[in-house]
């Protein structure tokens, strides 16, 4: 112990006399660890952001949706909903509302397509839906106001567009209300412009979206069915209940395979995951330059043992063994690759403080320890050769050394 | 309490010739003597000296240190006897130029690998008191003079309490002043500590004041 705080020591000497040289050597771990941590920093505040956005959607929310998904998350592949699926429909809708503990159901039927203003026009979404879905999805007017059950009573031909493709149309917001748009040759009239929400990044983009009561939708929808169902339960609703009666009551009309119910949180899951591998691939990717810091390292510390076979020399003849000669150098890579480390980590930090302003990227303790770990294990690992070589040499030999 | 017997030491060259650079040697050495080995360069007395001072096994006989062949012992073994039982003092000082003065007095201690009956550092600062060069402590091998590193070398040799001194040419790159200073410290280590003293020199004058003296030449005792 007292040998490795001895050798640690000197090291540190070392390094202070060959500035240039630490420097350069360590260079390599530092870009390693640094791409990692960024990597795994950006990876979290990824993360981080997409379970935000989710949760701005709005909570106590199941979504119904065509097609299977598997405990887990994963779609299973080729099943009926890559076949076109299953399509609801307003009996649906009634069904599920009789639900207890269910506040209510909204039908959603979205179409892309072009929309335009006269002499502009632009791709935009249709959002169809009953009035709920702006309580439902969080969504707040800005400008105007949003359409009522009335307005869904009546097919009202209005809509509510998101600020998104408010400004891309009208260049200002509050100039779309009372202007007429045309949707596939029908005039709608925009009562409404949607506060901004964030997003489009894993989930919708809720703000570039045109809402408008289902019931008017049906001109672009005549089959008038739905892409999904969603359920709002009251809040405490015991959600594991109501997926079971939601089960139940789509069972009489559909197969087991053709529907899900899907919990936020299960998507998320899904999400998380995807994102997860992906990030792992990258920081794989990354931890390639971390080998070759570590081949930089082998190679300065061979030449510190060449340089050294007299010192060496001198410390076996005064009773140094084998193992306090691998000590020392092994102690001298593990420092040289750990200080890389150090450094990359300070750096991703800086980097990391610079960027949160923009995007939640954050550094955790454990992304902390496993830089500081993996740049000691490439110390030893790679340090271990040219120790051994040093431990090896003859004291005779070495002391002769000039 | 050292004995060669029939000591041969044998080298390849690079023209894969054997070259016998010890030739059936066989000495015996007591506890307490100052002795010299003196012959010319090239005689092999470097080679003895690193078998007697264990940084070398023989090709051929046996060496023994306190009756225990040493043949037998591993490279472990032999690393900790000769931190316990030898000091060697080199020509070259041999000092380490990163290391401080005193740093380097107290490295033995650092592979003692055993509980030494005395605090290293202030070991060490009493050994440099003693030889006189103790304003030194942290200065570093090549800021100082060639006796002074000599100096720190022989209180290196002593830091572990060796019961052998060994001396490769120690006044070799020295002025014969300070050399003849070394002489006699080397030689007082013998007297006021009976401390076994061995010093390798070609030249007839340094032998000349130790009481013994073994002549070598091309490999054989003379």
């Amino acid at each position: 112990m007292n040998g490795i705080i001895f050798a640690l020591r000197s090291a540190v000497e070392d390094f202070g006399r060959n500035k240039l040289r630490t420097l350069l050597t360590s260079l390599g771990i530092l870009i390693g660890v640094s791409s990692v941590v960024l990597l795994m920093a950006f990876g979290l505040g990824l993360k981080k952001y997409i379970e935000n956005q989710f949760a701005s959607l709005g909570t106590n929310l199941l979504r119904i949706v065509p097609g299977k998904i598997l405990e887990g998350g994963s779609f299973r592949a080729g099943g009926p909903a890559s076949l076109g699926g299953i399509k609801f429909d307003i009996k649906d809708v009634q069904s599920l509302e009789k639900i207890s503990q269910v506040e209510y159901v909204l039908p959603v039927f979205s179409k892309s397509t072009t929309v335009d203003i006269g002499k502009r026009s632009e791709l935009a979404d249709i959002y169809a839906s009953s009035a709920d879905i702006f309580k439902g999805l969080n969504l707040k007017a800005a400008y105007g106001q949003i359409f009522t059950k009335s307005d869904v009573d009546k097919h009202a031909k209005i809509v509510v567009i998101g600020p998104k493709i408010a400004k891309k149309l009208f260049m200002y917001e509050d100039s779309a209300i009372g202007k007429n748009i045309k949707v596939e040759g029908q005039n709608f009239r925009i009562i409404g412009v949607l506060k901004a929400k964030g997003g489009g990044f894993g989930g919708p983009d809720l703000d570039s979206f045109l809402y408008m009561p289902y019931t008017t939708a049906m001109v672009f929808n005549p089959e008038k069915t739905f892409i999904a169902l969603v359920v709002k339960t009251t809040d405490n609703a015991n959600v594991a209940q109501i997926k079971k009666d939601i089960n139940n009551r789509l069972l009489r009309r559909y197969n087991e395979d053709n529907f899900s119910v899907i919990q936020q949180e299960e998507l998320l899951s899904a999400i998380g995951q995807i994102f997860s591998i992906m990030n792992l691939v990258l920081v794989s990717i990354a931890a390639i330059s971390l080998v070759v810091g570590g081949v930089g390292i082998m190679n300065i510390m061979y030449v510190t043992v060449t340089e050294r076979i007299k010192e060496i020399g001198i410390r076996r003849a005064i009773g140094a063994t084998k193992q306090d000669i691998l000590t020392q150098f092994m102690t001298e890579a593990v420092a040289l690759s750990l200080f890389g480390g150090i450094m990359g980590l300070t750096i991703s930090f800086l980097i990391v403080l610079g960027v949160q302003r923009f995007f939640p990227a954050y550094i955790d303790t454990m992304t902390i320890t496993i830089a500081l770990v993996v740049s000691s294990v490439i110390g030893i690992v790679f340090g271990v050769l040219p120790a051994k070589r040093a431990a090896d040499l003859s004291p005779i030999d070495s002391i002769r050394y000039e | 309490m050292i004995h060669l017997a029939n000591v041969s030491k044998d080298y390849l060259t690079d023209t894969d010739s054997v070259f016998s650079a010890l030739k059936e040697v066989s000495l015996t050495i007591k506890r307490g003597e100052c002795i010299s080995i003196v012959g010319p360069s090239g005689s092999g007395k470097s080679t003895l000296m690193h078998i007697i001072g264990l940084l070398d096994k023989p090709t051929k006989g046996t060496v023994s240190i306190e009756g225990k062949n040493i043949a037998h012992l591993s490279d472990d073994e032999l690393s900790k006897l000769r931190s316990q039982f030898v000091g060697f003092v080199f020509q070259q000082f041999n000092l380490i130029n990163k290391l401080t003065i005193l740093e380097n007095v107290m490295l033995p201690a650092l592979y003692a690998r055993k509980a030494l009956p005395f605090e290293a550092k202030s070991r060490a600062m009493e050994l440099l008191t003693r030889f006189g060069i103790a304003d030194k402590a942290k200065s570093y091998p090549n800021k100082i003079s060639g006796g002074q590193q000599q100096r720190t070398a022989i209180a290196r040799a002593l830091m572990n309490n060796p019961k052998l001194i060994l001396a490769d040419e120690p006044t070799g790159n020295l002025d014969s002043k300070t050399g003849k200073e070394i002489m006699r410290l080397l030689t007082s280590l013998n007297k006021k500590e009976s401390l076994t003293v061995i010093i390798v020199t070609h030249d007839p004058t340094i032998a000349s004041r130790t009481k013994k003296k073994i002549h070598i030449r091309d490999g054989k005792l003379v």
